[in-house]
């Protein structure tokens, strides 16, 4: 009886001992893997090509949709984003559709889409293509609305026209490190904004370009400054 | 007949010096503990946690609205925030607020030390592994350093497996019911009391230890879960596998696997649910002894921590507990220093996940740091640590083979040393920031009034419905958020309005009136994200719509042509103005307001049965 007693009870240890090392190594075979949850996997949607040629066709609220649907399965392609970029600068778009694709543009890829605005705009300014540029120069404003306020890349808005769609007065912007040499600017007071290293070498304003209680790298300075030659100056 | 589980050493507990040193070694961590609870805090837990106790003691908004834990860490939040109700006056003093919102929890540390030193093997060494409990890192962190009332359920759940241990089978069911009322987790050693009651004792005594489980449980859950289950079932569903299902940020050890190894969440939580429960199936293959009971409830905690798919580091002190109790039953010195490698990998990852300036910036303001508590290597090494250290614990509990006396004793002695050393170099790093927080930090009002601002700013997403006019009718479904809907007391300092992420103008139909928004008073926004659930919405300007809106319902409808195309727009915001209750509940004496409160509620139309709003 003991003997079998015995038995059972060394078997049962080692069952035991067996069951917590390939539980230890079932899960240690899962090592070598990456710090986050496994979201959906990113793909390219395939429905993503006839939905921005229906959008290119016809910059409706209902192809908007069809298109934001791919749009939300995957990355965004840098073809699908130019091509986004240029049919919201050349068509007359509908103003929610519009605000809804800058939206999509922001989350989807903030930087590549302003890196397409600023060139679609040079190059309508240069073709003389009134309506590409007006609506570039909105879809850069918005974007600028939409960054987030510790983002501190470099963008570059130099020789753009960015008199059109301006951002209301009051709302503040996070501009930090934005060129805007050589650029051209309509008359704006912004407030509580960042301007930490932006650049406005050259830059050309119909009117004045005002900015108050605004930061300046470490220093959040409480009045109003202007923009002349390049500088902020105290009013 | 069961042997007796009572198999302590006989050496009858005597007063050594050493054992003297180390019950003086106690009163020095727990007088060093009270000293160093006023002044550090997880920025949006302490904060979510004052603030609950404000919107019961200044808004007068029912105490079970919006908590989502069990009723025992509301009563004891509601008790050691009462001052606040009498005197309105000292809101503000918050290293008080703080100290005492920290004291039941420390209290349970104490409890749960007491507890292990009752059970240790060897009475000798009871005030040693009482020490080493209140040095563990986690315990530490959690309690004094982080301010989460897990200490609470840790000590019902110790309280319960001693009382399995001692053969109070019911008892243990009552501190299992308990811990639950507390937070949930502790339900996981039941079935483990079930088997061990019916194997040792008889299945009278393991029925009526279930059934005395299920009567405290209930009786601690009803009062948070009557009309809630909804909400709590969602907060923890939310917190557990995340708004869409299958994503949640996460200490756990899923995230180990490879990226193409996708597993529900779901099924994660399953294992961990199904592990404890096969521990205690197969603690029916024989009639366990002290040392298979402990193991078997330390391995539960485990599984229940690290394979819980929403973990965050702070759970794993519901791990300290029962580990130190087994290694205290066992005199298992090898455990014991694996659990402190666990509990500091689980500090360090929670600084890899959040950092550690929030901790500093409810009292201080925020500000630059040392940086001398901070992340010291990748998360997801950290992670692969966790895993081979927990392996390590699973594999030494099993080998029943003890060491040779001096090395056991000369293992647990360096166990209990590591604790002392982390526990100064924790200490001295801790009061090191705040020493330099406050030198240096400016603006010490700040740190609080933003994060009560921001844990009280409920964002509501709308359910939107197309109707054939090309309008949109959106749905927001305020639910157990909105704790001023019914509450006109509360309402009173309350805020409504409509967030939009690029607003684009249009006409909205509120309450049967028609109007631009463009023509409400708005304000403009600096917000990088609101959360929604857990899912992040950007948004620049806001519509005021208070007015609108009162009395405020749980479930408002609101009509917009065109419709936004914008997901998740326009969101429905709900402010509290704390600054405004609190100088109203200051400047008006208890009674007074109390009177006040009455009134109000009398003078006041019932209040909406929830989902009966029409249009």
């Amino acid at each position: 009886m003991s003997v079998l007693q015995g038995r059972r009870r060394r078997y049962a240890r080692s069952a035991v001992s067996a069951l917590a090392v390939a539980w230890s190594l079932g899960a240690l075979a899962g090592c070598g893997g990456v710090s986050q949850r496994p979201g959906r996997a990113p793909a390219v949607a395939a429905s993503t090509a006839p939905a921005i040629a229906a959008f290119e066709r016809d910059p409706n609220a209902a192809n908007w949709e069809a298109l934001h649907a791919s749009l939300l399965k995957g990355a965004i392609a840098p073809e699908i984003e130019s091509r986004l970029i240029e049919a919201l600068a050349n068509r007359q778009v509908p103003r929610n559709v519009f605000a809804a694709a800058a939206v999509d543009l922001a989350t989807l890829d903030w930087g590549g889409a302003i890196q397409w605005v600023q060139k679609v705009n040079v190059a309508a300014r240069g073709g003389r293509n009134p309506t590409a540029v007006a609506n570039s120069s909105a879809l850069a404003w918005m974007l600028l609305a939409l960054r987030p306020t510790y983002a501190n890349d470099p963008v570059d808005l130099t020789h753009a026209d960015l008199r059109s769609g301006s951002p209301p007065d009051g709302l503040p912007l996070n501009l930090a490190r934005v060129d805007f040499s050589r650029s051209e600017l309509s008359a704006m007071t912004w407030s509580n904004s960042v301007l930490t290293d932006a650049l406005f070498l050259g830059t050309s304003v119909d009117g004045v370009l005002k900015c108050t209680n605004c930061t300046f790298g470490t220093l959040q300075y409480g009045g109003t400054v202007v923009l002349s030659d390049g500088k902020w100056r105290p009013r | 007949m069961a042997p007796a589980l009572d198999q302590k050493t006989s050496v009858p507990p005597r007063s050594t010096a050493s054992s003297r040193a180390t019950l003086w070694a106690i009163g020095i961590v727990l007088a060093a503990e009270l000293a160093a609870l006023p002044w550090t805090g997880h920025a949006y837990d302490v904060a979510s946690f004052l603030s609950h106790a404000d919107r019961v003691y200044f808004a007068h908004v029912p105490p079970t609205r919006l908590w989502a834990f069990g009723s025992i860490p509301l009563l004891a939040l509601l008790i050691s925030q009462l001052p606040m109700l009498f005197f309105p006056q000292i809101w503000r003093a918050l290293p008080l607020r703080i100290f005492i919102l920290k004291l039941p929890a420390w209290c349970a540390d104490v409890v749960s030390a007491g507890i292990i030193r009752a059970c240790s093997a060897d009475p000798r060494l009871g005030n040693g592994w009482a020490l080493r409990y209140l040095l563990d890192p986690i315990v530490v962190f959690v309690t004094v350093f982080h301010g989460q009332a897990d200490a609470l359920p840790n000590a019902f759940a110790v309280a319960g497996i001693a009382a399995t241990l001692y053969e109070r089978y019911e008892l243990a069911g009552l501190l299992f019911g308990l811990g639950a009322g507390a937070k949930f987790y502790p339900a996981a050693f039941v079935p483990l009391l079930v088997v061990v009651a019916y194997r040792r004792a008889s299945w009278r005594r393991a029925l009526l230890a279930a059934l005395t489980f299920g009567a405290a449980a209930a009786l601690t859950l009803l009062p948070v879960f009557w009309g809630r289950a909804g909400s709590i079932a969602g907060a923890w569903a939310n917190n557990s596998f995340g708004p869409e299902g299958n994503r949640v940020a996460t200490a756990s050890l899923w995230t180990l696997l490879p990226q193409g190894i996708a597993i529900n969440p779901q099924f994660e939580q399953l294992a961990a649910v199904a592990i404890p429960l096969l521990l205690a199936v197969w603690e029916l293959r024989h009639v366990p002894d002290r040392r298979d009971i402990a193991r078997a409830a330390m391995l539960t905690a485990g599984s229940i921590v690290l394979l819980n798919p929403g973990a965050h580091p702070p759970f794993f002190l519901w791990i300290a507990g029962p580990l130190v109790l087994y290694a205290a039953v066992a005199d298992d010195g090898i455990v014991s220093l694996a659990g402190i490698a666990l509990s500091c990998l689980a500090i360090f990852t929670q600084f890899c996940q959040e950092g550690s300036d929030e901790y500093f910036s409810l009292v201080f303001g925020r500000g630059p740091n040392l940086g001398w508590l901070r992340c010291v290597a990748p998360f997801e090494f950290l992670q692969k640590l966790v895993l081979l250290t927990a392996a390590a614990i699973v594999v030494a509990s099993w080998v029943r083979r003890r060491p040779p006396q001096r090395w056991a004793t000369a293992i647990r002695l360096a166990g209990q040393a590591a604790a002392s050393i982390i526990f100064v170099t924790f200490a001295a790093a801790a009061a090191a920031e705040v020493a330099f927080a406050a030198a240096t930090h400016a603006d010490r009002v700040d740190g609080f009034a933003a994060e009560e601002a921001l844990v009280n700013t409920f964002a509501v997403a709308p359910r939107v419905e197309a109707l054939a006019d090309g309008s949109c009718r959106l749905t927001y479904e305020a639910d157990d958020i909105l704790v001023y809907a019914g509450e006109p007391f509360a309402a009173r300092f309350a805020t409504a309005s409509l967030g939009y992420t690029l607003f684009s103008s249009g006409d909205v139909t509120i309450r049967g009136r028609t109007f631009p928004v463009a023509s409400l008073p708005s304000t403009f926004e600096r917000r990088d994200v609101l959360t929604l659930g857990q899912k992040g919405v950007r948004l620049t300007r806001e519509f005021d719509v208070s007015s609108l809106l009162r009395p405020f319902r749980y479930v408002e409808r609101i009509v917009e042509r065109p419709c936004t195309l914008v997901d998740e727009n326009p969101v429905l915001i709900y402010r509290f103005n704390f600054d405004a209750a609190h100088a109203a509940a200051a400047a008006t004496p208890l009674f007074e307001r109390l009177n006040l409160l009455r009134r109000t509620v009398q003078e006041t139309v019932p209040p909406p049965i929830k989902g009966a709003y029409h249009a």
